[in-house]
């Protein structure tokens, strides 16, 4: 079954079914907390029968500072995913889609641009799954993860920076069709 | 200007600080005060003095703190006050108790005296909520409330913070009512005034506003308001879930539906469910779904619940028309919120059948199959390639009569409860199941799944519950081999069939294994857990009739257990369960380094170390013991035991700040119900058993790896406890994951993680008694002489004592203790008692003392001689299991301690050393043997394992030959068939050098000289 709740401070306790997994990152306290504090209708749960955490969904609204908006790189006011998991044992369900589309609508509600997120480049999974809810690669960022969970020769991993218009994007401004030959640094992003 | 000229003047009297030369910061700043005595000034010299290293100069600066509430007119300059918070923080480190004292007094004055500095009252917010000296934070949030009264924000922050206080432990008892109920008041205030606002647009300053401030307000209500009034708020249109102020926050909608079926308001609820669930079919004006999470798991059993309790067969028909709309393929209902209907198919049909069970033809009568089977193998049919479905229908099956169980039962054996998705083109059903895809193979998985919980779990749960528990000896309803109350037939069946479908999903070419990442776990993985869970049942249920470890039934389950997890590791490296499993598994089997190969392979960090370190760790000082190699530069798996409890206990060191530091920002964001729930997280992880055991573990290590430290220096985070835990009242908050060790039990009984326990888990009873032994050993650690900490120990030992007298009940049930562990529990104390006698002077004279004293030494006496007769019933010792080796590292701490306490004990007060002093060579003597066996048996454990042939012998143990007529249902043959030959070898090598490895740590188990 589905059912989605707020995520509670008191979750970090009961996440490990979908933080086990490697390509969730555990991040200290501070990190849950701060999106706790400050974008709480933005960090929801999907639970199971017995209340296990199937997946969750951390996100975010801003923009990138005013000091940065002659940049070709500033970002408009827009929703951010900044982790969007699903346990292993709860996949293949739609969970991925349904919490992912509480923040478009949050991000429709508040009047965002588009909501953007990071994906591995080797994660293909993720990539299929973000283009059939309507993504698309806006940007690569070389490197832009210090390890590579593909390849442990390697030290750092690409980024795809994908983005799906919202509402106030009637035009399409900040969408890209063919994002994958835009490569920036990680010093590029904010 | 002022400061800039403050900050010059200041700097010869900094740069002599910053130095360390105190002595001439002190004399800079004494040639100012005498120019001109600033309050500033004042605190300056008192910081430095609190730097200075000599503990006088420390205790004066206290006495000289603990002056300033008090003094007339209180101190008006922020950064001599923050020069005070320093000074208290060199003098006295996370004295939260001591601040709230000092310093939140006057940070509050400050405030006080100038009520009109926002920064500074902010600032003092800021610090005083930081320090948990909720009450000086409340005064200053009501300060800010009045005197910005056009600031909506801080008439929140003064609420929140009333609410807080009424909650928190510092509050009197008698004051708890009164700011709750004040708080209750002034937010039922401004919800009023929202209710009443004509335009919800444009609200006053002085009313709820944000979502935030809504779930404020039902969590202040339901604390201290009525339950009706809450579902009031909740049901009005400006302050419910569908209000302006809502902006469509879902826990509203969670908390009315609660609160309706709570109330009983079954017809309200059934429209409100009906309407949202409609709602959330219909399509907006862009043709999308864009309220379909109105169409919630909770949605659809608020609707169930109200229907059934309405009775009326027409509001079953109508919940029955909205899951048929929702399923409707041209709906574009999306596949989550589409399960949910099907889901809740299953459980309209299970509840009704009682409630209607007239309108309802009888489901067991006739020919065909149950209706309530037919449904749960609609369900699977529909989304068995989701592991999910497993757990979505347990409850359901567990509802079944024991017809409709056999029924199901034998549908599954039969391979055809997929049978309209699988009909072969000929029309021919299959006879084997289908391994083809990682959905098929799921599907496989959940049929293996639900046989387990019908032939096994279900009836031993059944059997565990019946009064004649223990006793049972019958025939399986399953199987109908005799059984107990585990049926070793019906296990064995499912983890051979478990094992061969798992050979025959891996048997693919690669045709699923090369389509994984690396970070993916292979869709076969469940099989092998299942049958690996059987095994470890097995191993448990079978009797220990022979001594020699590997002769036994239960090591060779275990074993066969642990080969086939590594062996399905190979193939899904991420699988957390698995590496969960091996953990425990290689525990029981004495493989602490293999133990740590698992645990490494779960690559836990952050808050992961609170809630499944104790997995491995523990009872981890009596299983490996190597010495520390912590650097700085050391990785994560050269770690040894010592380094990640140092991290674990860094973590605790860490949190209160972090957590009280995003309290903050969600006082400045608005986010109140974020404040309430960090604050239980600090409470939880102030409290937490895992810290408890990190602490204890980690002391009992460096204790045999150190051996020349005074114990007082092995810290090893003992201080980041709370005091006291050792005291009966002490409550241990556990934050532990049992739930992510796979599970698939019934859901009515105990998890597969509390059945699958070698040895007793972790207990907040024997927390308590390790925590409370450990100070018994600072008393008589021969290596510290301090006299003034024995002392106040001595004074805890009186107290302690006490406290066990007065919670005798709560003694007399032990939890999770080894005997190993109940005898050292009871060893210890009898030492206590003798330790206290031995400060009783004035007692010593009197008649009776001589016989409370002997009763005391023959308890001591008795219990060191039952440990002796635990050692010497450890007759074949190699290889050294979990069990031996915890009962060796166990009875050596005793005998140590034992030796330690006699010598300490010789010291005390001539008139207490006569009267002592017989029973003291006995002790010693009793001491000295039990060490001496200890020793013996570390002789005979490492003399065993350097002989050669235990690879062999561990291969044999793993999968003996089968013996004419042997039971062609063990699972044994399905698992030789599995494992590749070199594989096997390997893995037995390794287990075997896991026990030599162990041996190592034997080597820290010595008798000390005598005297």
């Amino acid at each position: 079954m589905t059912s989605l709740r707020p995520f509670h401070a008191t979750d970090i306790f009961k996440f490990n079914p979908t933080n086990l997994d490697p390509l969730t990152e555990t991040y200290d306290l501070n990190f849950y907390f701060s999106y706790l504090a400050r974008w709480p209708h933005l960090f929801n749960v999907a639970e199971g029968l017995d209340g296990t955490i199937d997946g969750y969904i951390m996100g975010k609204l801003e923009s990138s500072p005013s000091y940065y908006v002659n940049s070709e790189h500033y970002l408009p006011f827009h929703a951010h995913i900044t982790a969007l998991t699903v346990a292993p044992h709860a996949r293949r369900l739609g969970l991925a889609r349904t919490l992912s589309s509480t923040l478009e609508n949050s991000g429709d509600e508040y009047d965002a641009w588009f909501v953007d997120l990071f994906v591995r480049k080797s994660n293909k999974v993720g990539q299929a799954l973000y283009k059939g809810l309507g993504y698309k690669v806006f940007r690569v960022v070389k490197e832009y993860y210090v390890d590579d969970l593909s390849d442990d020769t390697k030290d750092g991993e690409d980024a795809w920076d994908m983005r799906k218009r919202l509402k106030r994007d009637v035009s399409g401004i900040h969408a890209r069709d063919d994002g994958e030959n835009y490569v920036v640094r990680p010093e590029d992003v904010w | 200007m002022a400061d800039q000229l403050r900050a010059s003047q200041d700097a010869p009297i900094w740069n002599a600080i910053e130095a360390n030369n105190f002595k001439q910061a002190l004399k800079l700043v004494d040639k100012r005060l005498a120019k001109r005595h600033t309050e500033y000034l004042e605190a300056l010299k008192i910081y430095i003095r609190s730097r200075s290293p000599q503990v006088p100069e420390k205790n004066a600066v206290l006495l000289h703190l603990e002056e300033l509430p008090e003094r007339k007119p209180p101190v008006a300059d922020i950064e001599a006050i923050e020069l005070y918070d320093e000074a208290l923080e060199e003098v006295l480190p996370k004295s939260g108790e001591t601040w709230e004292r000092i310093i939140g007094p006057l940070r509050w004055q400050c405030v006080k005296a100038q009520p009109k500095n926002e920064d500074l009252s902010l600032k003092c917010f800021q610090a005083c909520l930081s320090k948990g000296a909720l009450d000086h934070a409340r005064q200053i949030a009501n300060s800010l409330e009045k005197n910005f009264p056009k600031n909506h924000s801080y008439i929140f922050w003064n609420i929140t913070m009333m609410y807080l206080f009424s909650t928190s432990q510092n509050c009197p008892e008698n004051q708890k009512r009164i700011w709750g109920g004040l708080a209750l008041g002034q937010i039922g205030k401004l919800a009023g005034v929202t209710k009443e606002a004509q335009d919800q647009k444009q609200l006053p300053i002085r009313s709820v506003q944000t979502p935030q401030e809504l779930l404020l307000l039902d969590r202040i209500t339901a604390a201290y308001g009525k339950p009706e009034v809450r579902l009031e708020y909740l049901q009005s249109t400006q302050l419910g879930p569908e209000s302006i102020v809502a902006k469509g926050e879902w826990q509203l909608w969670r908390t009315k539906l609660q609160l309706m079926e709570t109330a009983q308001k079954w017809q309200e609820l059934f429209d409100t469910t009906a309407a949202l669930l409609k709602r959330a079919r219909t399509k907006d004006d862009s043709s999308q779904l864009s309220e379909s999470q109105l169409s919630d798991w909770i949605v659809w059993e608020a609707s169930i619940r109200s229907a059934v309790e309405l009775g009326s067969h027409q509001y079953k028909s109508q919940v029955q028309a909205e899951i048929e709309a929702h399923l409707d393929p041209a709906s574009g209902v999306d596949k989550s919120w589409r399960r949910n209907a099907s889901l809740a198919e299953v459980k309209l049909l299970f509840d009704s059948s009682t409630a209607f069970s007239r309108l309802q033809l009888s489901s067991e009568e006739g020919n065909g199959t149950s209706k309530r089977v037919a449904a749960i193998v609609k369900y699977l049919r529909g989304y068995g390639k989701a592991s999910t479905a497993y757990n979505d229908l347990r409850p359901f099956v567990e509802r079944l009569s024991p017809t409709e169980r056999k029924q199901l039962l034998e549908s599954l054996k039969n391979n055809n409860v997929f049978l309209d998705v699988q009909k072969l083109g000929d029309g021919k059903y299959p006879a084997k199941q289908d391994h083809s895809t990682a959905g098929q193979i799921t599907q496989v998985i959940n049929a293996y799944k639900l046989r387990y919980l019908l032939s096994c779990a279900l009836p031993e749960y059944g059997r565990t519950q019946s009064p004649a528990k223990g006793l049972v000896e019958g025939n399986c309803n399953s199987c109908s081999w005799p059984c107990g109350l585990v049926c070793k037939h019906c296990l064995e069946d499912i983890a051979r069939e478990a094992i061969q479908s798992y050979r025959i999903a891996m048997d693919d070419d690669g045709k699923i294994s090369q389509t994984l990442l690396k970070t993916d776990q292979h869709p076969a993985d469940d099989l092998s857990i299942l049958a690996a869970m059987c095994f470890i049942k097995l191993s448990l249920m079978s009797a220990e009739k022979e001594t020699e470890p590997l002769a036994r039934a239960s090591a060779t389950y275990a074993l066969q257990a642990t080969v086939l997890l590594e062996s399905a590791w190979l193939h899904s490296k991420h699988n957390f369960q698995m590496s969960l499993l091996l953990i425990r598994l290689y525990k029981y089997l004495g493989c602490g380094s293999l133990a740590m190969r698992a645990y490494h392979r779960l690559s836990l960090k952050q808050i992961q170390l609170d809630t499944l370190t104790y997995t491995i760790f523990d009872r981890f000082s009596s299983l490996d013991v190597r010495a520390s190699n912590q650097t700085s530069a050391i990785s994560s798996k050269e770690r040894t035991p010592l380094g990640h409890l140092q991290e674990q206990q860094d973590l605790y060191l860490s949190s209160y700040e972090k957590i009280t530091k995003n309290s903050w920002l969600s006082f400045k964001h608005g986010s109140y119900n974020s404040i309430f729930e960090m604050r239980e997280v600090s409470e939880k992880l102030s409290n937490s058993i895992a810290a408890a055991m990190s602490v204890i573990e980690s002391r009992k290590i460096s204790r045999l790896t150190e051996p020349g430290t005074p114990l007082t220096e092995i810290s090893h985070g003992f201080d980041l406890l709370p005091p006291n835990m050792e005291f009966p009242e002490s409550t241990f908050s556990d934050n532990l994951d049992y739930e992510s060790f796979p599970n698939f039990e019934t859901s009515i009984g105990p998890r597969f993680e509390q059945l699958s326990r070698y040895i007793p888990s972790l207990s907040a009873y024997r927390c308590r008694l390790n925590l409370a032994a450990e100070k018994l050993m600072l008393i008589i650690d021969p290596s510290a002489d301090v006299a003034q900490e024995k002392e106040l120990l001595h004074l805890w030992l009186k107290q302690y004592l006490d406290s066990q007298k007065q919670s005798e009940p709560a003694r007399a049930k032990p939890e999770g203790m080894t005997r190993s562990e109940e005898l050292a529990a009871a060893t210890y104390h009898a030492v206590a008692l003798i330790l206290r006698a031995s400060r009783e002077q004035d007692q010593w004279a009197e008649t009776d003392f001589q016989t409370k004293l002997n009763k005391y030494n023959t308890d001591l006496l008795e219990s060191l001689e039952e440990h002796l007769a635990l050692i010497k019933a450890l007759k074949e010792p190699v290889p050294a299991f979990g069990n031996t080796l915890h009962a060796l590292y166990t009875a050596h701490e005793v005998g140590r301690t034992i030796l330690h306490f006699c010598k300490y004990v010789s010291k005390q007060g001539k008139g207490f050393v006569e009267k002592q002093k017989e029973a003291t060579a006995k002790i010693e003597e009793l001491a000295r043997k039990l060490l001496q066996l200890v020793v013996e048996n570390c002789g005979v454990v490492k003399k065993g394992l350097d002989e050669g042939g235990w690879i062999d012998k561990v291969l044999e143990c793993t999968l003996p030959e089968a013996q004419e007529g042997g039971d062609d249902r063990a699972a044994m043959g399905a698992l030789r068939e599995l494992l590749d030959e070199n594989f096997l070898e390997e893995w037995a090598g390794e287990v075997v050098e896991s026990w030599r490895e162990a041996v190592v740590g034997l080597s820290y188990l010595k008798t000390p000289p005598k005297a």
